[in-house]
């Protein structure tokens, strides 16, 4: 399972399945290191939950690979009405 | 949990590994150095450990331990096979080395200018050091300026959160401890020594720091 039965505490990590999609284009963390023009260890740092990238992060590695933002970082909040 | 995180993630073999690697290096460094440190001393003739105050000894395991730490950065900025000894990972990659080598050789340059500036510091200037202690400092306070900037120059975003990040903790942890130090200093239940204080800020500021960088996995 990729999302935990609770994300709703302010502190918790998003979740992401980057290295689901790294790994089904064959990539190491390094090649897509340098895809995204940052570091090997930012990489591990997300798919490991230790790091939530900033936004031009997340959006350049949704292009990427072809994807929503949100099919690559996942959230379970809501709106209030919605809930 | 994602499946990712599974694997090296809190209490996992790899962090195991990292903790068991940081405390060994921490204590053979952190004895070399304070032993070095105090044979110098010595063999300058500005110091006897006997005769060193209680903030003196702390500068020394200070100058030790960021004299060792910063020691072994930057000695493994010039060392493919020392840094591949410390970097043991599956995804690690051949190229990593190149882009690595000048963020450990500056932040090790800036631990090792906090060295200096410690010795320094902990020399007593009652012995006619000052004037050599002087520019000294000074000259290790510009070389830390410019290390940091070049890191920061060089970080991609991962490394200025966690930079960021330790200078907040640090921050607060200043006002607090100088904010309850100053109304007890003037009332006369503690002293002020300016010693004290340098060393307060730059803990304040390490220990955040190392914390963060081991906990993103740095």
């Amino acid at each position: 399972m990729f999302v935990s039965d609770s994300l709703t505490h302010r502190d918790q990590r998003l979740q992401n399945r980057l290295k689901e999609h790294r790994l089904a284009r064959g990539w190491s963390q390094g090649q897509l290191a340098e895809e995204l023009d940052v570091t090997r260890q930012t990489i591990n740092a997300v798919e490991t939950d230790r790091y939530d990238p900033s936004l031009p992060l997340a959006l350049r590695a949704a292009k990427l690979f072809g994807v929503p933002v949100e099919a690559l970082f996942l959230d379970d909040w809501m709106p209030k009405e919605r809930r | 949990m994602s499946e990712s995180s599974t694997m090296d993630g809190p209490g996992g073999p790899d962090r195991r590994r990292r903790l068991a690697r940081l405390a060994y290096g921490a204590f053979v460094g952190g004895v070399m150095g304070f032993t070095l440190t105090a044979l110098a001393l010595q063999w300058l003739g500005t110091a006897a450990p006997a005769t060193l105050t209680l903030f003196q000894g702390i500068a020394l395991i200070i100058t030790a331990a960021t004299g060792a730490i910063g020691g072994i950065m930057v000695a493994m900025s010039f060392s493919r096979r020392l840094y591949n000894i410390e970097n043991q990972s599956d995804e690690s990659d051949p190229e990593e080395y190149g882009d690595a080598a000048p963020l450990l050789r500056f932040a090790g340059t800036g631990l090792l200018a906090t060295a200096v500036q410690f010795a320094a510091l902990a020399l007593p200037p009652e012995r006619g050091a000052g004037d050599i202690v002087l520019p000294l400092i000074m000259a290790a306070l510009l070389v830390q300026l410019w290390a940091n900037w070049q890191l920061w120059q060089r970080s991609d975003e991962l490394r200025r959160a966690v930079t960021l990040e330790g200078a907040a903790i640090a921050l607060a942890a200043i006002i607090l401890i100088i904010s309850l130090w100053a109304p007890l200093a003037i009332y006369g239940h503690v002293g002020f020594d300016p010693l004290a204080v340098v060393i307060v800020i730059t803990l304040a500021n390490l220990v955040p720091s190392l914390w963060i960088t081991h906990r993103r996995g740095l």
